[in-house]
């Protein structure tokens, strides 16, 4: 099956199943591997992406289901200043997370500085216990989301 | 490894009525909404699906969310998040965190409420609370349609006839001003041990003047205790020592009359989460 979609920010085709997983596609077809593919079953949060905006993971989607949308994985989004908002935050503390949750973690705390307001902790531990992740130090998690959204107001972005 | 048996066609109906012509067509298709409760189950390379699937997400119509006088009205496809984004203060404390419970916000930004009281696969979790909420829900077929309570919906003598799809669901407004949702257990890996207790109640000055329960249990329906409940109705805050008061042996009763359901373990747990909820209302007074 031939399905078109927008693939950070570039109109691709692909020929393929139409029930093989977005996940597979982006990092067999596309040579994508930063996203990551750790439990096939929604809940691990390593193969994030953004699908229309918004935060999915990439395992629970069938090729087919990506028809004429927008796709961006991390990759695209790194290309971006809002990434440099959360990444410069995260660097100032030296607490980037590991490349299994690097992905998941990144577009995750995206989705939640950009809801306009500062997260509070419940927020911040709600984004944590939807990912798997077993080697981060949850306080300094929290002081970088923080920092992140910081970040993002001071340029403005959130007043946009 | 690609698998060699025949790859689905698929189907991207726009509106409802091209869906269901579709549907009564090829009665053996997949209804495909968000996909995560389909695919939860096959965490295989290539999940398995049947040869025809009938892609449900690119109708407008079915994401449609209304408020009216009595009621919210929500299209069956209307993913949880944006459900979610509702807000509290309408959707009350008990829907609120029953929705936000399911899954991670990535699962809940393709996940859709009518895919969740559809899904054959494990415990549906909003179930005991919307069927608490006397919700209904429109269910078509091409030529005809039906509204049916949640409650009857998913006992076991009822349930989508063929050719049938879920289109929306109204849950009334309630006043109820005290209000709390409450899984045990781990739905992950022991979906049949965990339970969803939901239980909602009115309190005016020291009366309380309405209360209801429901608990799920895996996938073996839903519990309640309405004789109990009626009786509790009208009684005068706070209720101390309520397991000492005559009208508790309605609970218990109720309790072991539903033993094939209900386990001894999860009716410890039912009365223990009543408890722990009266009490929390006596703490209030
Ligand atoms: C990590 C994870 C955690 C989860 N946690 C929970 C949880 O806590 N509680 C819970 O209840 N569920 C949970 N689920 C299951 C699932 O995500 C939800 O039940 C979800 O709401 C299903 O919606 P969907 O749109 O993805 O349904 P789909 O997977 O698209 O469909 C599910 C079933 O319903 C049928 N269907 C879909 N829409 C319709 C319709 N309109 N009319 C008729 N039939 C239809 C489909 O044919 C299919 O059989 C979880 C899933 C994952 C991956
Ligand atoms: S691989 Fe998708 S959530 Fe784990
Ligand atoms: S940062 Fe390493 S597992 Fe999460």
């Amino acid at each position: 099956m031939k399905i078109d979609f927008s693939l950070n920010g570039k109109k691709v085709s692909i020929d393929t199943l139409p029930e093989k997983r977005l996940i597979d596609v982006i990092r067999e077809d596309f040579g994508l591997m930063t996203t990551k593919n750790a439990c096939y079953s929604g809940e691990c949060g390593s193969c994030t992406v953004q699908l229309e905006g918004r935060i999915v993971p990439a395992c629970q989607i069938p090729i087919f289901t990506v028809r004429a949308k927008r796709i961006v994985t991390i990759e695209g989004f790194m290309g971006t200043e809002k990434y440099l908002d959360i990444i410069n935050a995260f660097n100032d503390i030296k607490c980037i997370p590991c490349p299994f949750c690097f992905t998941g973690k990144i577009l995750a705390v995206d989705s939640l500085i950009d809801n306009h307001r500062t997260p509070d902790t419940s927020d911040i531990m709600a984004l944590l216990s939807d990912h798997s992740c077993s080697c981060t130090s949850v306080s300094k998690f929290i002081e970088g989301v923080r920092m992140a959204y910081h970040n993002r107001e001071f340029r403005g972005e959130l007043l946009k | 490894m690609i698998k060699n048996i025949r790859s689905p066609l698929v189907y991207y109906p726009k509106t409802v009525n091209e869906m269901l012509s579709l549907y009564k067509s090829m009665p053996d298709s997949l209804l495909y909404a968000g996909g995560t409760g389909i695919l939860a189950s096959k965490n295989t390379k290539y999940p398995e699906l049947p040869g025809n699937i009938i892609y449900l997400r690119r109708i407008e119509e079915l994401s449609a969310i209304r408020r009216s006088e009595g009621y919210l009205e929500i299209g069956a496809c209307a993913k949880l998040n944006r459900i979610l984004g509702i807000g509290e203060h309408v959707l009350k404390p008990a829907l609120y965190a029953a929705i936000r419970n399911i899954g991670t916000k990535e699962v809940r930004n393709i996940a859709t409420i009518g895919g969740n009281i559809c899904s054959p696969y494990r415990t549906k979790t909003l179930i005991p609370l919307l069927s608490l909420l006397e919700t209904r829900l429109e269910l078509r077929k091409q030529g005809s349609s039906r509204w049916i309570n949640v409650r009857k919906f998913v006992s076991p003598e009822e349930g989508l006839h063929e050719g049938e799809v879920l289109t929306r669901l109204r849950i009334p407004f309630n006043n109820f001003n005290h209000q709390s949702y409450i899984i045990t257990g781990d739905l992950k890996s022991d979906y049949r041990g965990a339970l969803t207790f939901a239980c909602l109640a009115s309190v005016q000055k020291e009366n309380l003047s309405a209360i209801k329960f429901a608990a799920g249990i895996g996938d073996n329906g839903i519990f309640r205790a309405r004789e109990f409940e009626e009786a509790l109705s009208g009684r005068k805050l706070p209720l101390y020592a309520i397991t000492e008061d005559p009208v508790f042996a309605r609970l218990t009763s109720a309790l072991k009359n539903q033993s094939d359901e209900v386990s001894s373990f999860h009716s410890r747990q039912i009365e223990g989460l009543f408890l722990t909820f009266m009490h929390s209302l006596n703490d209030m007074l």
